[in-house]
């Protein structure tokens, strides 16, 4: 839990269970779906032979051409999953065959076997039948999920590196920022205003802390004109005081207030016609110790 | 004198048998059933049918001939006596048993009947024309634009 103590390796941990599950899931669909797909080509791919099959051996059939129909079947045998193909006659009686070596059959675990009637004009003359191997089939879908694998372990670190300098610049650096500038008023010093140029939370943060850097310095500054005037309580008269006050005062807070604390989305505090009235609470202050002064 | 009399009697009758044969299957090609016979376009590369097929074939049963051109059965009009002769001893129905057919195919798998023709001369001519076309004709009518299948 120590290593999580930080938001970057809270974030960080996050993403990488979130890139890593997405990028597993992902690779899964994407076997599956390319397994799918690669199936039915190969069963579109029999169907349309087997048809082609039974289209040529009705005639055949018809007119007892036994060679014929040998050598039809033995023309499949091109296709590189060739496995084996028969024609039987009506009764289911085998009237050709044609096969590849046994050798390639017992290693033919897997076989797609199509069926299709051998028809003409709405008799059934025979069925054709043909066993295409999977194997070939297997051996390129493990292929290319081996390279998908790969392409997403080389992926997910690309992606995790990216998050991780995309937290860096959006969230840690300007929190760095802000915690460093605290740190200083946290010593009782004034620090510089954090500059960040957004108009996320992160910025309104900033501007935020800023404009209360600024009603801190205020504040204090307001504390020792009261401290200078109760020192020096032969400044001039009452009202003489209270413009100086404002005069040292108003065009250094309203210039401060102008820069960093304009209203987005700013606490209502801050809004202007706040700061007039606590302006003008501090000029009735002022405006007291003049008179009780004089 | 005598010896070569007899030899030459003996080639005779050597080669009499063979002619006597070949006699006898052209004749059985050319007279066919009852004097009809099947013919086809010379470019049709089958010699014989058995009656089993020519029925498939008269019946619709089968569309393509085993080298991949359309089978174009022919048919002689219901007065032509040789129609008679081929519906019975080659098909093994009659020519009402024939309509009934035609329309139940017709009905259930929308195939129509066989072409049919005005007389034998055009079913010869049609024959001649088209390489999947095959007919029947008297025997009589065969001249040397089809050629005549033999019926096993």
């Amino acid at each position: 839990m120590l290593l999580l103590s930080s938001l970057r390796a809270k974030v960080l941990a996050g993403c990488s269970i979130a890139i890593i599950g997405s990028a597993i899931g992902a690779w899964f669909a994407f076997s599956r779906v390319a397994e799918k797909y690669a199936l039915s080509a190969i069963q579109g791919r029999a169907d349309a032979l087997v048809k082609n099959t039974a289209f040529v051996a009705a005639p055949l059939i018809a007119f007892d051409s036994s060679a014929e129909l040998k050598k039809s079947l033995d023309l499949l045998r091109a296709d590189p999953d060739f496995v084996s193909a028969r024609v039987l006659d009506a009764d289911r009686h085998v009237l050709a065959s044609s096969a590849t070596s046994s050798a390639v059959l017992t290693q033919a675990a897997k076989v797609y076997a199509a069926k299709a009637a051998v028809m003409d004009n709405g008799k059934i003359w025979g069925y054709a039948e043909l066993d295409l191997s999977l194997d070939r089939m297997q051996s390129s879908l493990e292929s290319t999920r081996h390279a998908s694998l790969l392409f997403v372990l080389l992926l997910a670190p690309t992606a995790l590196g990216l998050v991780y300098w995309l937290v860096h610049v959006i969230v840690v650096a300007p929190v760095a920022k802000l915690r460093n500038a605290t740190v200083v008023l946290g010593r009782g010093e004034f620090p510089d205003p954090v500059e960040l140029r957004r108009s996320d939370e992160i910025g309104a943060l900033s501007k935020q802390f800023n404009c209360m850097v600024e009603e801190l310095k205020n504040a204090a500054l307001v504390k020792n004109l009261i401290a200078s005037l109760e020192e020096d309580p032969s400044g001039g008269s009452g009202l003489a005081r209270q413009e100086r006050i404002s005069r040292q005062y108003e065009p250094r807070n309203s210039h401060a207030y102008e820069r960093h604390c304009r209203d987005d989305g700013a606490d209502s505090r801050y809004r202007p016609q706040h700061r007039a009235a606590r302006i003008c609470r501090v000029g009735e202050v002022f405006r007291r110790a003049a008179v009780d002064g004089h | 004198m005598m010896s070569k009399m007899i030899s030459r009697l003996f080639i005779l009758l050597m080669i009499l048998p063979l002619i006597a044969s070949t006699t006898t299957r052209q004749e059985r090609a050319s007279q066919g059933y009852g004097g009809i016979v099947l013919i086809v376009n010379k470019a049709n590369p089958i010699d014989k049918l058995s009656s089993s097929k020519i029925k498939v074939i008269f019946m619709r049963n089968i569309s393509r001939w085993p080298w991949g051109a359309e089978i174009a059965p022919v048919d002689l009009p219901d007065s032509n006596p040789a129609r008679r002769t081929f519906l019975r001893s080659l098909i093994g129905s009659t020519r009402e048993q024939m309509e009934v057919y035609w329309i139940d195919q017709k009905v259930s798998r929308s195939i129509d009947r066989p072409l049919r023709v005005a007389s034998p001369k055009e079913a010869k001519m049609l024959v001649a024309s088209r390489p999947g076309a095959i007919a029947y004709i008297p025997a009589e009518e065969v001249d040397g634009t089809v050629r005549v299948l033999e019926v096993k």
